[in-house]
């Protein structure tokens, strides 16, 4: 599989996907959906830098995405190829292709419930944020998929914002991408503020 | 855990993982009903719990096991 060499954006009968296999386009029943332009500016920005998202990018995804619609493959194609993307940053690449949590861009924070503890779920400012160093009330045995159950509100919620990665196409069935993404897509959301 | 058990359980996990969210993705591509739309949440938060409280956990704790995993479906194409 060559993946240093291979271009970033791909538009095929299938699609039009973003190295290294993430749908941007792809087909829903007979027609083709563009994927949000939030995910996409994570995505694409977060490989090719931020200027991307400030162009063409979006118009010209919509653009192929009707012409996929029509049958017309090449005149889709023409548009990808129109689009000028810098080219990816080495380091992102390695991340992407490592998927390591263990192993975020620096620019992520680590969300770590211990410094932002809440006041447990059920009581009348449950999910709020607690001071650190009091007790919640609750044992160490009162936690799910080792997130506290205080922080179960904002599991569920980007769970939300994340569950349809699980659902894109992937470039081969047992492709580990989606699951990748998904746990990026789910510990940024949590390391999120607020 | 003793990690041969981690890593069969990893397995399955992922390829139990795999099924699910590829059947929908599948149906989608071949009927257009929205009615579809209405499994894939709960099919997706599914797979999403086994990744979150079964993959990650075991693979942070024996981290060669997601190297191994990765490097094995890079060279075959599947988990085997």
């Amino acid at each position: 599989m060559d993946r240093s060499d291979s271009p970033t954006l791909v538009c095929t009968e299938a699609g039009v996907f973003a190295w290294p296999g993430y749908a941007l386009v792809e087909r829903q029943g007979a027609r083709f959906v563009r994927a949000s332009e939030r995910e996409i500016g994570h995505l694409v920005g977060s490989l090719c830098g931020a200027s991307v998202i400030y162009g063409p990018l979006i118009p010209t995804l919509d653009r192929a995405a009707h012409w996929l619609g029509r049958g017309e493959l090449a005149k889709a194609r023409a548009c990808i190829a129109s689009l000028r993307i810098p080219s990816r940053s080495p380091e992102i690449e390695k991340l992407y292709l490592r998927g390591a949590v263990d192993q975020l861009p620096p620019f992520v924070k680590v969300f770590n419930p211990d410094l932002h503890p809440r006041w447990p779920a059920g009581q009348s400012d449950g999910g709020q944020f607690r001071p650190a160093g009091g007790n919640s009330g609750r044992s160490n045995s009162e936690s799910h998929h080792g997130i506290n159950v205080a922080v179960r509100p904002k599991a569920s919620e980007c769970n939300d914002r994340c569950y349809r990665i699980l659902l894109r196409s992937k470039p081969y069935r047992w492709s580990p991408i989606n699951k990748d993404a998904y746990l990026r897509c789910f510990h940024d959301c949590m390391a999120e503020d607020g | 855990m003793d990690r041969n058990l981690a890593r069969h359980i990893v397995w399955v996990a992922f390829r139990e993982m795999g099924n699910l969210t590829d059947a929908l993705p599948l149906a989608k591509a071949h009927e257009s009903s929205q009615d579809l739309e209405t499994y894939f949440k709960p099919a997706a938060s599914i797979a999403g719990d086994i990744i979150l409280g079964i993959i990650d956990p075991l693979t942070k704790r024996f981290p060669d096991i997601d190297t191994e995993m990765h490097e094995i479906i890079e060279k075959y194409g599947e988990l085997i």
